[in-house]
């Protein structure tokens, strides 16, 4: 399925030489487009730039033609390439989507695994182009329409990437390499590293919910000062009622909540320690059974 | 109100985060500025710091549940893992390397495809030029006219003749010539290459086009008798040219090898594997054409003894089969 937006996150795990799981979401065809197209526009800049300065310094004639020639051949064979050697797997586009290149098998990404990736947007997007723009070039006098055929043909592996699982395109195929987002988290503080504590909890009251129940609590404090009161005191409430904790006074909700998540993490934690996973608070209530 | 007993978690992050803020700091620095700003200490830090990140990834994934710490370590880590694993050797290195040891190897790895797709340009070759020997006609048919420029079977022998030992177009013209040929061959070379991943077919037949062409050709010059002329003009540089049309073809015919037979592999991971092998060879081809445009845009039209031309024709094929035969055989 095409996938366009951001809001997926497909996971692949790579195992680095280390021996450690790292999990990358990939990249969506939409951003990949997005990508590739602004690399052709910067492309066709370069090479206007160079056209231009060239034809300042050398004005004009068979030199010219003979360095723009060669400067067009080397931009469309190596920009790709080249900026995904020097820029550690990224070109100019993909940097500003955030997106990388990476080995599929967690190794390093080869000069040659780069290489072969880019080679065979010949076939993927420079060859159909040709093509409908020149079908004779397929054999002498071949029709318009045999050039638009094989150009019909050759986008079927451009669309490769949009209806495979890993989103690969025929160059990750043959050079065993995946394009992943490399996004950027911040460093927020511990919402449960706080010195002061006034509320506690028994055993049996930390046994009620279980891991999702304490991330949407933990994305609700992290929010801070832009979560109204109301909606705190509907969740305190709401807390309070099913662990079975005596009313809490006005004015301390906030207080209240850092505390449960503090100790409800501890609880769990303590669990997972023990091998004791508690996914949610349906997880929780089963365990509780037994 | 009292002191509850601080988590593990949290004691946990509390003596590691200074690293993890530090390795981020280098980290970004390299991707903003590249590895070579990096200061030797700071150089032999980053490593150090990336392995001790991952394993508090690791640890972190068994005993916290603080979601924004694994968020931002699995994040870290990732850029980290691209600024230690990215490409690391560095490029002068491993292009001596590769045309040291690796290129001649992986060429005489290929040599089943190499004779294929020499076979299948040879094959075309015959074809053209019995075709063409039995009815001159036929020459219209297999050479394009942008590429014959006059030279076709209506044309006079002298002029035919004056062609291969044309002195008169200036240096000028010989340089753009020389790069419109090397950008043309090695982009016709990558093309090759590219279609083997349309099953291989494709290659085939631009193998056998191409032989079909050059085989024409050879049949008009032979009908006039300059079939020693023609051979003169064209081996010098051809040896090469050719050679690296049949080296790409066969690394085309490799890539579809590699996805219609997998062996044991699954074919996207013989693909991967065997793409790889491919795309360095067509590397080398690439650096095949740019010489053989050297040679044809320079020495071509300089030299017009036969001697002297048959000479380097052999010369470019001795060196060809000794690199290819014999380099890094030890290493």
């Amino acid at each position: 399925m095409i996938r366009w937006g951001k809001e997926v996150a497909d996971l692949r795990e790579v195992v680095t030489p280390e021996g450690v799981p790292l999990q990358f979401s990939l990249a969506t065809f939409g951003e990949r487009l997005t990508a590739f197209l602004t690399d052709v526009v910067l492309m066709f800049l370069i090479l206007i730039v160079i056209v231009v300065v060239m034809l300042f310094s050398f004005g004009g004639g068979h030199y010219l033609g003979a360095a723009a020639t060669l400067a067009m051949f080397l931009i469309r064979s190596f920009y790709f390439a080249g900026f995904e050697y020097a820029m550690r797997g990224a070109t100019p586009g993909k940097r500003m989507l955030r997106l990388r290149v990476i080995d599929r098998r967690g190794g390093t990404l080869e000069p040659a695994a780069i290489f072969a990736r880019n080679l065979t947007r010949e076939l993927e997007f420079f060859l159909p182009l040709a093509l409908m723009v020149q079908p004779a070039a397929l054999y002498p006098g071949a029709k318009g329409w045999i050039g638009w055929a094989s150009s019909a043909w050759c986008f079927v592996f451009l669309v490769i990437p949009a209806i495979n699982r890993d989103r690969l395109r025929v160059g990750d195929l043959v050079g065993g390499t995946m394009v992943v987002r490399a996004p950027r988290a911040a460093l927020l503080g511990d919402v449960a590293d706080d010195a002061s504590v006034a509320f506690t909890f028994t055993t049996e009251q930390l046994g009620h919910y279980g891991n999702y129940e304490l991330q949407v609590l933990e994305d609700l404090l992290r929010k801070g000062d832009n979560v109204d009161l109301d909606s705190i005191a509907i969740v305190v409430e709401k807390i309070r009622r099913r662990i079975d904790h005596p009313l809490v006074k006005q004015g301390l909700e906030a207080q209240f909540l850092r505390d449960f998540y503090a100790a409800q993490r501890s609880a769990l934690e303590r669990g997972m320690l023990f091998g004791k996973k508690k996914a949610d608070k349906n997880a929780a209530r089963a365990r509780s059974l037994d | 109100m009292s002191d509850a007993p601080t988590l593990k978690s949290v004691e946990f992050r509390r003596e590691r985060q200074a690293s993890w803020v530090e390795l981020e700091v280098l980290v970004d620095q390299v991707s903003k500025r590249g590895t070579r700003s990096l200061s030797a200490e700071d150089a032999a830090r980053l490593p150090m710091l990336y392995r001790g990140t991952l394993s508090a990834l690791s640890v972190a994934r068994a005993i916290s549940l603080d979601q924004n710490v694994l968020a931002y370590l699995e994040s870290l880590c990732g850029r980290a893992y691209f600024a230690v694993y990215g490409t690391k050797v560095p490029l002068w290195i491993s292009l001596r390397t590769f045309f040291w040891s690796w290129l001649p190897r992986a060429m005489r790895s290929i040599r089943w495809p190499l004779l294929l797709a020499a076979a299948f340009m040879a094959a075309g070759g015959l074809a053209g030029f019995f075709l063409t020997l039995d009815d001159m006609d036929r020459y219209y048919a297999f050479v394009p006219s942008a590429m014959s420029d006059g030279r076709n079977p209506a044309a006079t022998t002298e002029f035919l003749r004056a062609g291969l030992y044309d002195q008169t177009s200036v240096v000028d013209r010989l340089v753009g010539f020389a790069s419109f040929l090397f950008s043309h061959n090695a982009r016709i070379g990558m093309m090759a290459f590219a279609l083997g991943f349309a099953a291989g077919l494709p290659v085939l037949y631009l193998l056998f086009y191409n032989g079909l062409i050059l085989g024409s050709f050879a049949a008009l010059y032979h009908a006039r008798g300059l079939s020693v002329d023609l051979w003169g003009w064209l081996l010098p540089h051809g040896v090469t040219e050719l050679g690296a049309v049949v080296v790409c073809g066969a690394a085309g015919l490799v890539l579809a090898r590699a996805l219609m037979f997998p062996g044991r592999y699954s074919r996207v991971e013989s693909l991967a594997r065997q793409g790889r092998v491919a795309a360095g060879i067509v590397a080398g081809a690439v650096g095949m054409f740019f010489l053989a445009a050297l040679i044809e845009g320079i020495f071509r039209q300089t030299v017009t003894d036969g001697l002297l031309r048959y000479g380097l024709a052999l010369a470019t094929l001795a060196l060809w089969t000794l690199y290819f035969g014999f380099a890094g055989r030890r290493a």
